[in-house]
């Protein structure tokens, strides 16, 4: 258990997703990790908030914060993925060797309390998604701002290029 | 021309509240070392120790990566730096 590094993980992903890509999103951040060998102590989900400044013209971001243990390949690799993904405004992954070590069964309780959390299909179905969804996403990148919120057309019906015109206008 | 420093020195506040890692999360706090123009304050503005002021520095630039805190403020940003006053 040694080798195992205490991490963590903020990422802040793209707002302007619908529910269900956001989740996918999350499932393919959370297969990262567990695909580099990782354990997962905790994920909080900080949401949607204002960002700092614009990130390729998106004003709003979703938060998400893990606290995780990493093999000594893990961090690279979860960089490298971190970095292909479209849906990722930004990361930080940050050795924290300042926290005091946890025990085995602290380890395990916690690990078990993370992954009850999500409340969602088992862990490994969630991987096998997540892998199934890399092309597909991938694939409809081509044109990300034309995710219009419910709430806009019932509005305004005509004038769904409003959206990223406001946007740009920010710069 | 010599330089007065009137009154006593401030104290470190980080070395005063014991914290020894200092968050990048914590954006109340860190806002409270930057001024108006996003800058990060020098220790003779705030009186913070040269160890903390490394750690908060970091601190700081990891929060502006993560858009947590801003690299220029708003008024600056969107209106240029002639628009100040």
């Amino acid at each position: 258990m040694n080798e195992l590094r205490r991490y963590e993980l903020y990422v802040v992903l793209r707002a302007d997703l619908e529910d269900e890509e956001l989740e996918t999103a999350i499932a393919r951040l959370n297969a990262f990790i567990t695909s580099a060998k990782g354990l997962i102590l905790e994920i909080e989900r900080r949401g949607r908030r204002r960002l700092a400044y614009p990130i390729k013209h998106q004003l709003e971001g979703y938060d998400i914060l893990y606290d995780l243990l990493l093999p000594p390949p893990g961090p690279a690799f979860i960089e490298n993925q971190l970095r292909l993904s479209e849906q990722v405004l930004r990361y930080l992954l940050v050795r924290r060797d300042d926290l005091p070590p946890l025990t085995e069964e602290e380890i395990e309780r916690r690990v078990a309390a993370a992954q009850a959390q999500p409340a969602e299909a088992p862990a490994e179905e969630i991987v096998a998604e997540a892998e199934a969804d890399v092309e597909s996403v991938a694939a409809e990148e081509a044109g990300p701002a034309e995710v219009a919120p419910a709430e806009t057309p019932a509005e305004e019906p005509a004038a769904p290029e409003a959206v990223p015109t406001a946007e740009s206008k920010e710069e | 021309m010599a330089f007065y420093r009137r009154g006593r020195r401030k104290a470190c506040q980080f070395c005063i509240d014991k914290i020894t890692y200092i968050d990048y999360k914590d954006v109340d706090l860190l806002r409270r070392y930057i001024d108006s123009h996003a800058k990060i304050q020098p220790r003779r503005k705030t009186g913070t120790c040269a160890k903390h002021q490394r750690r908060l520095a970091v601190a700081i630039k990891r929060a502006r990566h993560l858009a947590l805190l801003p690299f220029t403020a708003d008024h600056i940003r969107l209106y240029g730096e002639s628009s100040e006053q």
